[in-house]
C-alpha cells in the first residue's frame, strides 16, 4: 500500500512537473544563461521539488512555487562562482516570476511554432551562423575565427538575426489569430 | 501593438548583451532597474530570453542529431555485432572519435551507446519543436471542445494515428501495447493498458470496447462512467478497474470508494444498478450484474493504477572554466581558489595552503600547473604530488555509475626524460589509473607518447603507450568508466584526428565508491618542470534519477 501511495505521488508529481518544465528551464536559463548550468540548475531545482513535493500547497501554483525554488538555487550557484554580481536583484527576480507566470503554455506553443516557420525564412548563411553560434561552446568566437571576423562583428550579425526572429514570431502569432477561435 | 516603439533601444541593446553574457557590473544594475520600472519591458524579455533559449536548444538538438547519424552510419560499416547496452546516458560531446589511427582499440559498444544517448537527447530537447513544427492536425482540433487530454505514454504502440495531446468526442484510441493516461474534463483521469480500445464519448464518459483501464476521479467530479459492451460503471468518487474480455464480458473492482455497476441488453441500460464498495468485485455478463469473489476477476493486481516513470539516468556535471576564483577550494600561488576541492589521496600533503605549483590566471580562463618531482611509479615525493581533481561522490556518484573526467590542455609542452602529464582515477596514490603523455626515456626530449597505466600497490602495471604527439598541439583528454571498463581519449584539437587507449581493467577500482577523479604533471627523474595550461575541465557522473529511487 505505501508503495502505491508513492507511486501515486510519484506520477503526480511528475505531471506536474511537465506541465511546468519547459518553462522552469526557460526561466533558469533566462538567469543563468548557459546551457550547461541550467541543465545542472534544473536538475537540482527538480530534485528539490520532489524532496518538498509533500509540502506543495495543491492550491497554489505548481510553476510560481518551483520558479521560488529556483531563484535561491540560482543565487547560490552565481554566488559560489563569484557571479552574483551580474545577477538580478532580489525585487526584479519575484517580478520575473510573475512575467513569466502570465506567458500561457499556448503562447509558449505558439511562438515555438512560429519560431520554426521563422527560422526557415532565414537566409541560409543567417541559418547556419545561428547553428554555429548557438550549438556550440564558445560558438561565436569560434564562428568569427572561421570568418575572419572580429567577435564584436558577429555578436552585431546575431542581434539582428535574433531581432528579425523575434519581429517575425510576432507578425505570424498576429496573422494566426484569426478570431473565429475563440468561441 | 509595436513593442519596438515602446522599448527604447538602449534596452534592447542591454538585453542583448545580458542574454550573450556581456553586461558588467553597472549595466546589471542599469538594465536591473529599467526592467524593474517597466511591465512592458519584463514582457519583452521573457519574451526574447525564450527565443534565446528556443535557439539554444534546437542548434544543440541538430547537432546531437547529426553526430548521432554519423556514428550510426560508421557502425553499420564496421557491421560489428549489436551488443546490448542497459542505454546509458552518455553527453554526447564526450564521444570519442572511431577513426583515429587506433580505432581498432576503441569501443564500439561505447559508440552505440552515445548513438542512443543521442537519439534520447534529441527525443528529450526537440519533442516540442518537432510536434510543433508540424502543421496541426486539421482544423478541427481548433473548432471541436475538447473533452480529454492524453497526460502521459509509456512504451505506447498505436494502432492507427498516435493522438495529440487534446482529444475530442468521438475519438477511439487504439492502444496496442504500453500504458497511456488520459486526464477527462471533469478530473477523472484513467491510465489505459494495452492491448486496450477505448472511445471518448464526453468529459466525464468513454466507452472500453475491450482491454483494460483504471479509473480514478476526484472527489467532486462522481458521475463519470465507463461504458461496455455489457453495461456501464458510474462513479460515486472513487478509484476502480474495469475489465472487457474479447467477448464483452465486463469485470469491476473498486480500489476505493464507491461505484454502481449496471447491466445492458439491447442497448438499453438497466435503471437498477449494484453498489459496490472497495475491494469488492462484480462481472457483468449476459444482461446481468453479478458479485464475484475479489479473486474471480483477478483482483487488484491486473490493474495498473499509475504511470511510474522509469529510472531515469541523469547526468551530474561539475564544470571549470577558470574565469574565476572560488572560495574554499584548492588555492593558487597568490591565494585565489582554483574550484578544485580534492587531491588524490596520499599525495601533495606538504605542499603549502598557497600552493606554489598554480597559477589562476582568470583574464586568460586558464589554470598554470606546473609539475613536480613526484615518483608515483615508485611512490617517492608524492608528498609533493599533483594530483588535483574532485571527489566523484560530491556528484552523486556511489561505486557503480558510469563517470568521465576532461580537461583541455592547449600548447602541450615538450616533455623530458619521463615527464608526464594526464588524467587520474582512483582511491589513493597506490591505488589508481591514469594515462595522458608522457616522454618515455631520457633520449629525444619533445618526442611525447600517449600512455595508459595501473597503479595497484606501488609499482605501475600493465602499461600501454601509444603514438608520437608534437609538442604545441591543443589537447582534449578523457579518461572515462563506461559500464565498468575504462577507457582514455586523447583527442587532437589542432589538426583533428583522436585516439583511445584501453588497458587491463583495474578491477581493483570496481564498486568502488570513494573515487577521485582529476588532472595530475609530474617531471619524476629529472628537474625540468614544464608548466602545463588547463583550459577547461569537467566531471560528469551519470546517476539514476531520485524520483526512479523513490518509486521502487
Amino acid at each position: 500500500m505505501f508503495a502505491d501511495i508513492t507511486q501515486a505521488e510519484s506520477a503526480e508529481f511528475a505531471e506536474y512537473l511537465r506541465q511546468a518544465q519547459s518553462r522552469l528551464y526557460g526561466h533558469i536559463h533566462s538567469l543563468v544563461r548557459d546551457l550547461n548550468d541550467t541543465d545542472d540548475l534544473f536538475q537540482q531545482t527538480t530534485l528539490i521539488l520532489w524532496k518538498k513535493f509533500a509540502e506543495f500547497d495543491r492550491q497554489r501554483n505548481f510553476f510560481a512555487w518551483a520558479c521560488g525554488v529556483a531563484r535561491l538555487e540560482v543565487a547560490n550557484f552565481l554566488r559560489a562562482r563569484g557571479r552574483q554580481r551580474l545577477y538580478f536583484s532580489d525585487d526584479l527576480n519575484l517580478l520575473l516570476i510573475e512575467a513569466q507566470s502570465e506567458m500561457t503554455d499556448r503562447e509558449l506553443e505558439d511562438r515555438r511554432a512560429a519560431l520554426a516557420k521563422c527560422v526557415e525564412k532565414l537566409r541560409q548563411r543567417d541559418r547556419q551562423l545561428l547553428n554555429e553560434c548557438y550549438g556550440e561552446d564558445h560558438g561565436v568566437n569560434q564562428a568569427a575565427h572561421r570568418r575572419g571576423r572580429a567577435p564584436q562583428s558577429v555578436y552585431n550579425s546575431l542581434r539582428r538575426i535574433r531581432r528579425a526572429l523575434y519581429e517575425c514570431i510576432a507578425r505570424t502569432i498576429a496573422q494566426e489569430s484569426r478570431p473565429g477561435w475563440l468561441s | 501593438m509595436n513593442e519596438r516603439d515602446k522599448l527604447s533601444d538602449r534596452l534592447r541593446d542591454l538585453i542583448d548583451d545580458y542574454l550573450d553574457g556581456r553586461l558588467d557590473e553597472a549595466q546589471t544594475q542599469e538594465l536591473d532597474a529599467l526592467l524593474c520600472a517597466d511591465a512592458g519591458a519584463r514582457h519583452y524579455l521573457i519574451r526574447f530570453a525564450r527565443l534565446h533559449t528556443d535557439l539554444y536548444l534546437e542548434s544543440r538538438a541538430q547537432q546531437a542529431g547529426a553526430r548521432a547519424l554519423e556514428r550510426l552510419a560508421q557502425q553499420d560499416m564496421e557491421s560489428r555485432a549489436y551488443e546490448s547496452t542497459n542505454g546509458k546516458f552518455i553527453d554526447s560531446s564526450n564521444s570519442m572519435p572511431a577513426d583515429g589511427p587506433f580505432a581498432s582499440r576503441s569501443r564500439f559498444q561505447t559508440s552505440r551507446v552515445i548513438a542512443i544517448a543521442a537519439c534520447l537527447a534529441l527525443a528529450i530537447g526537440t519533442g516540442w519543436w518537432l510536434v510543433s513544427g508540424r502543421p496541426a492536425s486539421g482544423d478541427r482540433s481548433r473548432h471541436e471542445p475538447t473533452i480529454a487530454w492524453l497526460v502521459n505514454a509509456q512504451n505506447c504502440q498505436w494502432l492507427e494515428a498516435e493522438p495529440a495531446g487534446d482529444m475530442q468526442a468521438g475519438r477511439t484510441l487504439k492502444l496496442q501495447r504500453g500504458l497511456a493516461e488520459i486526464r477527462f474534463l471533469c478530473g477523472a483521469r484513467v491510465v489505459l493498458a494495452g492491448p486496450a480500445s477505448l472511445e471518448l464519448l464526453s468529459g466525464k464518459s468513454a466507452r472500453l470496447k475491450h482491454g483494460r483501464l483504471t479509473a480514478r476521479v476526484p472527489g467532486p467530479a462522481n458521475g463519470f462512467e465507463i461504458v461496455s459492451p455489457q453495461g456501464k460503471v458510474i462513479d460515486l468518487g472513487t478509484e476502480f478497474g474495469v475489465d472487457v474480455s474479447d467477448n464483452g464480458t465486463t469485470s469491476v473492482f473498486v480500489f476505493e470508494g464507491k461505484v454502481e455497476a449496471h447491466s445492458a441488453s439491447a442497448g438499453e441500460v438497466s435503471s437498477v444498478g449494484m453498489s459496490l464498495t472497495s475491494n469488492q468485485a462484480a462481472q457483468i455478463v449476459a444482461g446481468k450484474v453479478e458479485r464475484r469473489p475479489v479473486g474471480a476477476v483477478g483482483g487488484a493486481n491486473q490493474f495498473v493504477r499509475a504511470i511510474v516513470p522509469p529510472p531515469a539516468i541523469v547526468p551530474r556535471v561539475f564544470r571549470l572554466t577558470f574565469n574565476n576564483s572560488i572560495d574554499g577550494t584548492i588555492n593558487d600561488t597568490t591565494g585565489k581558489g582554483t574550484g578544485l576541492m580534492h587531491r588524490l589521496p596520499g599525495t601533495g600533503s606538504r605542499l603549502r595552503a598557497h600552493d606554489p605549483n598554480l597559477r589562476l590566471d582568470t583574464a586568460k580562463g586558464q589554470l598554470e600547473l606546473t609539475t613536480t618531482r613526484s615518483d608515483i611509479r615508485n611512490q617517492v615525493r608524492l608528498w609533493q604530488g599533483e594530483y588535483l581533481g574532485v571527489r566523484l561522490s560530491d556528484l552523486g556518484f556511489t561505486g557503480e555509475e558510469d563517470f568521465a573526467v576532461t580537461a583541455t590542455i592547449p600548447n602541450t609542452p615538450a616533455l623530458e626524460d619521463y615527464g608526464q602529464f594526464g588524467l587520474y582515477a582512483g582511491t589513493w596514490s597506490d591505488r589508481n589509473i591514469r594515462g595522458g603523455l608522457i616522454k618515455w626515456g631520457r633520449q629525444d626530449p619533445g618526442q611525447n607518447t600517449q600512455f595508459m597505466v595501473n597503479n595497484n600497490g606501488g609499482p605501475d602495471t600493465d602499461l600501454y603507450k601509444v603514438g608520437l604527439l608534437s609538442p604545441g598541439t591543443t589537447l582534449r583528454l578523457t579518461l572515462k568508466r563506461i559500464g565498468g571498463e575504462y577507457s582514455l581519449t586523447v583527442e587532437n584539437r589542432t589538426d583533428g584526428g583522436a585516439s583511445t587507449l584501453t588497458i587491463r581493467n583495474p578491477e581493483f577500482l570496481s564498486g568502488e565508491p570513494d573515487l577521485y577523479v582529476g588532472l595530475f604533471g609530474a617531471n619524476p627523474y629529472s628537474d625540468v618542470r614544464k608548466t602545463l595550461i588547463i583550459k577547461e575541465f569537467s566531471v560528469t557522473v551519470w546517476t539514476l534519477s531520485t524520483s526512479a529511487k523513490r518509486s521502487d
